[in-house]
C-alpha cells in the first residue's frame, strides 16, 4: 500500500530523517510511534506529498507522490484524508460548513441535494451531532479533533492520516478517539497510518508498529512482534508505559 | 587576524546575497503558480467576488475620504503659488494631470495596500501557521488555486476601479477649494482641464493602478504563504507584506512612468 524506501530529510544543518525504509499494509491499523522531535510528523508529510524529500521515494498503490505534481498530485490526494495534530479546521466557518467543504470543493458546478445528509451522517460516524451551527472555537479539543476526521473522511478516502490524534486529550477522551480509529477501519474499510508516541493507544488498537529513533525505522512488525522486540530503545519505551500504569 | 576581519564582512555579504536570491526565486515561482493556477479549472466566481466585495467595495469610503483631502490640499498648495505667476486658472489642469498620472493610482494602492492586502498577509499567514492550509492541501484543493488567485484577479481588477474613483473624487476636492477659497473662475479652470487632460493620461494611471494591484496582492499573499513562527511570524508577514508592497509601487511607477513617457514620445 505504502513503501517508503531509503527517505532523507534535513532542515539546515538539521538530519530529521537518516535513510527511512518501511512497508505500511495495506487495510490495517499502522501506529508509528518515536519520541517528540524524532520525524515522526515529518514523516507522515512526506506521505501525503506535504514534504519533498531530499533524497529516497514513497510509493502510494505503486505511485511515487513525489514524481506527481500539479494537477496529477491534487488529484491523487483524493484518496487520502488526514487528521492534524490540533485539527486544523477552517476558523471562520461553521461545523457544517468544515464538513461539507471537501463535498463541495470536488462537486462544484454540480448541485448536491443530499448535501445535509452527507454532512450528518460524517458527523454521526464520529459520534457528534447538534453542532452544525458552531464554530471551531466554541468547541472543545476532542470535539475538534472529531469534526476534522468527519472532515477527514467526507471524500470516503483508502487512507486515513493521524497525526498525534490523541495529544493534549484526557484518558476518556483518548480512548474515546482510539474507538473512533478502529470504528473508521470497520465502517469504512480503510488503510490507518497512526502518528503518535502513545504506547496505550499502539496497543489498544494497532495491527501494524514500527518506531522511529534518531531518524530510523529501528523496529518493525505485528504488533505481538513488536511488543517482543529485543531492541533496547523500544523495551524502554514499553517499560515507561508500564511504569506509568499504562497497561490496559 | 586580519583574515578574520576581512571574511567576517564577506561571510554575511554573502549570506544576505543568498537570502535575498532566495527569496526572489521563490517569489518567482511563487507567481508562475499563480499565472497557472488562474487559468485552471475550476473557475471559483464565488471567491472571486467575495474578494471584490472585500477589496473594493469595502476599500471605497477610505479612498473617496484620502481622494478629496489630497486634491482639495494639492490646489490649495499649487493655487498659492500659481497665484504668484497670474497663473491661477492652470491650478485644475495641473491637478489633474499630477492626479490621474501619478497620485492617483500611487496613493490608491497604497490605501488598498493599507487596508487590503495587510488583511490578505495576516490571514493566510494565520491560516498557514495553524495548517489550515496544509489541511486544504491534504483534501486535493490546491491552495494557491482556492485562497491565491481569487485574491490577485480580485485586487488586479478593482485598483483600477478605485483609481476612476480616486482621480473622479480628488479632482472634485480641487474644483471645491479653488472656486469657494481660492476664488479662480470656474469656467477658465474647467477649459484648462479639459484642454490639457487627455484620455490617453487616464489610461496610463489605469495600466499603472493595474500593475500596482498585481505587484501588492502577490507580494502580500506571498508575505502570508510563507508564514512560520506563530503570532510574531504573522505580525512580521504583516510588517513585510505593507513595507515591500508600498516600496515596490514606488519604484515600479517610476519605470513604468518612463516607459508610458517613451511610448507616448514615440508616437
Amino acid at each position: 500500500m505504502i513503501t517508503i524506501t531509503n527517505l532523507h530529510k534535513s532542515f539546515g544543518v538539521h538530519d530529521i530523517l537518516k535513510g527511512i525504509d518501511l512497508d505500511l499494509p495495506k487495510g490495517k491499523i499502522s501506529y508509528i510511534l518515536g519520541p517528540s522531535g524524532g520525524g515522526k510528523s515529518v514523516l507522515l508529510r512526506h506521505m501525503i506529498g506535504l514534504l519533498n524529500p531530499d533524497r529516497g521515494h514513497v510509493f502510494v498503490n505503486d505511485v511515487d507522490i513525489h514524481s506527481l505534481s500539479g494537477q496529477d498530485l491534487t488529484h491523487f490526494r483524493k484518496q487520502f484524508g488526514m487528521l492534524f495534530q490540533n485539527a486544523a479546521l477552517f476558523d471562520s466557518l461553521t461545523v457544517f460548513e468544515n464538513v461539507a467543504f471537501p463535498i463541495v470543493e470536488h462537486n462544484r458546478g454540480k448541485k448536491i441535494p443530499d448535501l445535509t445528509e452527507q454532512v450528518e451522517k460524517n458527523l454521526s460516524l464520529v459520534g457528534l451531532s447538534g453542532i452544525n451551527d458552531k464554530l471551531p472555537s466554541e468547541l472543545s479539543g476532542g470535539m475538534r479533533k472529531r469534526v476534522g476526521l468527519a472532515r477527514a473522511i467526507a471524500l470516503r478516502p483508502e487512507i486515513i492520516l493521524y497525526d498525534e490524534p490523541t495529544t493534549g486529550l484526557d484518558p476518556v477522551m483518548t480512548r474515546s478517539i482510539d474507538n473512533l480509529i478502529l470504528s473508521m477501519q470497520q465502517e469504512l474499510d480503510v488503510t490507518s497510518i497512526v502518528i503518535s508516541h502513545d504506547m496505550d493507544s499502539a496497543c489498544r488498537v494497532a495491527d501494524f508498529i514500527a518506531m522511529i529513533y534518531q531518524g530510523k525505522i529501528i523496529e518493525s512488525g505485528s504488533s505481538n512482534e513488536f511488543f517482543k522486540s529485543k531492541s533496547d530503545i523500544v523495551q524502554q519505551f514499553i517499560n515507561a508505559r508500564e511504569i506509568s500504569g499504562g497497561m490496559t | 587576524m586580519i583574515r578574520t576581519l576581512w571574511t567576517y564582512p564577506l561571510y554575511y555579504l554573502g549570506q544576505a546575497i543568498l537570502a535575498i536570491m532566495s527569496m526572489l526565486g521563490k517569489w518567482c515561482v511563487f507567481t508562475k503558480n499563480i499565472l497557472h493556477w488562474s487559468i485552471q479549472k475550476p473557475f471559483r466566481f464565488d471567491q472571486l467576488f467575495k474578494q471584490f466585495e472585500f477589496v473594493g467595495v469595502r476599500s471605497t469610503w477610505i479612498v473617496i475620504l484620502t481622494s478629496f483631502f489630497s486634491g482639495a490640499v494639492f490646489a490649495l498648495q499649487i493655487g498659492r503659488m500659481y497665484a504668484k505667476f497670474n497663473m491661477e486658472n492652470l491650478v485644475g489642469a495641473t491637478v489633474a494631470l499630477s492626479i490621474v498620472r501619478e497620485i492617483g493610482p500611487v496613493f490608491t494602492a497604497i490605501m488598498v495596500t493599507a487596508r487590503a492586502c495587510s488583511a490578505m498577509a495576516a490571514e493566510i499567514g494565520t491560516m498557514k501557521v495553524s495548517e489550515q492550509v496544509a489541511a486544504l492541501e491534504t483534501m486535493a484543493v490546491n491552495p494557491i488555486h482556492y485562497l491565491i488567485v481569487p485574491r490577485v484577479i480580485a485586487t488586479c481588477m478593482m485598483l483600477p476601479l478605485l483609481t476612476i474613483l480616486y482621480d473622479f473624487v480628488a479632482v472634485i476636492g480641487a474644483y471645491l477649494v479653488s472656486v469657494n477659497l481660492l476664488a479662480i473662475d470656474a469656467g477658465p479652470l474647467m477649459n484648462y482641464l479639459y484642454d490639457y487632460v487627455d484620455v490617453g493620461d487616464i489610461w496610463g494611471g489605469l495600466l499603472k493602478a493595474s500593475v500596482f494591484g498585481f505587484l501588492i496582492s502577490v507580494i502580500s499573499c506571498f508575505a502570508g504563504f510563507h508564514t512560520h513562527g506563530g503570532a510574531k511570524g504573522v505580525g512580521s508577514a504583516t510588517t513585510r507584506a505593507v513595507v515591500f508592497s508600498c516600496v515596490s509601487v514606488l519604484i515600479a511607477d517610476y519605470f513604468l512612468t518612463t516607459w508610458i513617457i517613451a511610448l507616448v514620445m514615440n508616437k
